[in-house]
């Protein structure tokens, strides 16, 4: 199996996932939301990269063999938009954590769905 | 991951990797192209700019970004829209003084808030750009607080001004971008001249999102910012 | 090429370190180291604006603003006085009975425990604004209002003493309100000197002190030592009823009055 960025990926990918079906705690579930983040984008640009490749300078040495651009073009924009995202849900979060006094998302089910009951 | 009971974690971890086998499995990974890079150097070097990418994402592509930058300001109004009527408290505490911290942010914040200028106005010459140049900037607004407090930080500026000309600032890089219209080009495309490439007049109008984008998410930052400080009470 | 595949090797471990600590600060620290060397890696997969756009906001933003939302949170705030045997500072630890069973709460919740050392009326207000979750260090077993008393994990006798032997002052005719000593021999001079009441643990063995210069008498033993928790806080109280009774089933309590009470 190549070691190269498109492999790694995948195995963040599932890492994080783990991480967020198996941990209890909120913020930690959040972060690994934010790993899943950081997997796509390491998959995306790795897609194009080349061993020998330039950075995407014009004027650079090796412009010839230049990777590339468009994945990061658009990686800057998802990188961005994921802070934003990450930012509310973290509000939400710790109003959540102030009203039910627990970081545990277990007990926080349990309280809310004892509120629904009539 | 202690506490997780064997009968969850076995199922999982066979779910996720048989998933991930599966996506490496069937990933159609053509392997770099030679020649994928050359029609973006040729639009690059129509619009005069040496940074391919920010040619991209601030000429050719640029509808994708304002709608990004629109997002983003959506997002510091639900920050400060929650965290708002939970109240806030009145003074913030900071934490204790410290020479180290003090000494540290005197030296630190300047450069901070240069690296953070250089990123943004040299971003169509160098990797950079207006969000790194903005986010850094912030995050040196950030070290300000904690080193002098949040309230003397804050007190430099009027929050509602603030909030008024970060939208300000997102409107007039709109305006900017329908403004062609007026003289019969199509909205999104570039008025200014490409000019000479390397030189800090080139590139079009590329320098001018720049600017109206860094100073649009170094507001935002410390905005979202303040009011994370405000919520919690102390620094 | 070789710090490349060094630097994605790299990753996943990090990250595996990142999801699987016990404390969120640790966790969000390894996800910012995670974030550094994924911007490492853009920089060498030849991605110079994606690096340092990672680098600010992943590395630099996203930390801090965690940072800033989990403080407060995951906390225990206990205020207490200095009560020699129960909690106590010496050099820059603390000890004492009351703080080992506040230890064991806070690691049954998986919280963090923080002390702040307040005189004696300043605590219950404290707990009862609910500023402070736990008030604790020698709290009698009082009715307050306001606050949740935890069933007493120190029975405490009260002993009577008056003066040189013989020589008994006036009553005053305005008993001061119980005070709170953190010598016991100042306790007992200063309680004998008004002719007080004076609730001592009843391992506190009174015959530990020379006190031959005044006359002791017990009295009706009651009261014991408890913690007041704020009201809000019902989840804390039920774990420290819990850790009570737990630990007096075991004979964990027993083997920790014996060794702050010789």
């Amino acid at each position: 199996m190549p070691i190269n960025g498109v492999t790694i990926s995948i195995l963040l990918f599932g890492i994080a996932l783990l991480g967020l079906v198996l941990r209890r705690d909120l913020v930690i579930k959040l972060l690994a939301l934010g790993l899943v983040n950081a997997s796509t984008i390491l998959c995306l640009v790795s897609l194009r990269a080349r061993p020998d490749g330039a950075a995407p300078i014009l004027g650079a040495p090796g412009e010839s063999v230049m990777v590339d651009p468009l994945p990061h073009a658009m990686v800057l924009s998802a990188i961005v938009i994921n802070f934003a995202i990450l930012a509310l849900s973290l509000v939400f979060v710790m109003l959540l954590v102030e009203r039910y006094h627990t970081g545990d998302s277990q007990q926080i089910e349990r309280e809310t769905s004892k509120e629904e009951e009539p | 991951m202690r506490h997780v009971p064997l009968r969850l974690l076995l199922p999982a971890l066979l779910l996720v990797g048989a998933f991930c086998a599966a996506v490496w499995v069937t990933f159609d990974y053509p392997g770099p192209d030679r020649h994928a890079a050359d029609d973006w150097v040729d639009a690059a070097r129509l619009t005069g700019a040496v940074n391919v990418v920010s040619a991209i994402y601030l000429n050719v592509r640029l509808l994708d970004t304002l709608l990004e930058v629109l997002v983003f300001s959506v997002a510091v109004l639900g920050v400060r829209f929650y965290l708002r009527e939970r109240g806030h408290v009145e003074t913030v505490d900071s934490i204790p003084e410290s020479h180290v911290l003090r000494l540290s942010s005197d030296l630190l914040l300047p450069v901070i808030l240069l690296l953070g200028i250089q990123l943004t106005a040299y971003g169509h010459l160098a990797p950079g750009g207006g969000f790194s140049g903005g986010v850094a900037a912030g995050t040196g607004l950030l070290l300000a607080a904690i080193a002098l407090g949040a309230d003397a930080v804050a007190r430099r500026f009027h929050e509602g001004a603030l909030a008024h000309l970060e939208w300000a600032v997102l409107l007039c890089a709109l305006f900017l971008a329908a403004f062609p219209v007026a003289f019969g080009r199509p909205p999104l495309s570039d008025l200014l001249p490409p000019g000479t490439p390397g030189g800090l007049a080139s590139g079009g109008s590329i320098l001018l999102y720049n600017v109206l984008i860094g100073v649009k998410v170094f507001i935002g930052t410390w905005i979202m910012l303040h009011h994370f400080i405000l919520h919690r009470g102390e620094v | 090429m070789i710090s490349r595949t060094v630097l994605l090797i790299l990753l996943p471990v990090l990250a595996i370190a990142a999801l699987t600590q016990r404390r969120r600060l640790s966790a969000i620290i390894a996800m910012g180291l995670f974030s550094f060397a994924l911007a490492g890696t853009y920089f060498l997969l030849h991605a110079p604006d994606v690096a340092i756009t990672e680098s600010a906001v992943g590395a630099a933003l996203v930390t801090s603003i965690y940072v800033l939302a989990i403080r407060k949170t995951g906390r225990i705030t206990v205020v207490a006085s200095e009560a020699p045997g129960l909690l106590q500072r010496d050099a820059d630890r603390i000890s004492g009975l009351e703080w080992e069973i506040l230890e064991r709460v806070a690691r049954a919740a998986g919280l963090d425990l923080t002390l702040t050392f307040l005189p004696g009326d300043e605590r219950l207000d404290a707990v009862r604004r609910g500023d402070a979750d736990i008030a604790a260090g020698g709290l009698l077993a009082e009715s307050a209002d306001g606050v949740l008393e935890t069933p007493s994990h120190l029975p405490t006798a009260r002993y009577e003493l008056r003066g040189p032997a013989g020589q008994r002052h006036a009553a005053a005719p305005d008993r001061s309100p119980p005070a709170y000593f953190s010598e016991v021999v100042d306790a007992v001079r200063a309680c004998a000197a008004l002719s007080m009441t004076l609730d001592l643990a009843r391992f506190h063995t009174l015959s530990r002190y020379d006190l031959g210069a005044y006359e002791v008498r017990s009295m009706e033993g009651r009261g014991g030592y408890t913690f007041a928790v704020s009201p809000d806080r019902d989840d804390l109280y039920r774990h420290v009823v819990e850790e009570l009774s737990k630990m007096r089933e075991s004979g964990e309590l027993d083997r920790s009055v014996r060794r702050h009470f010789p």
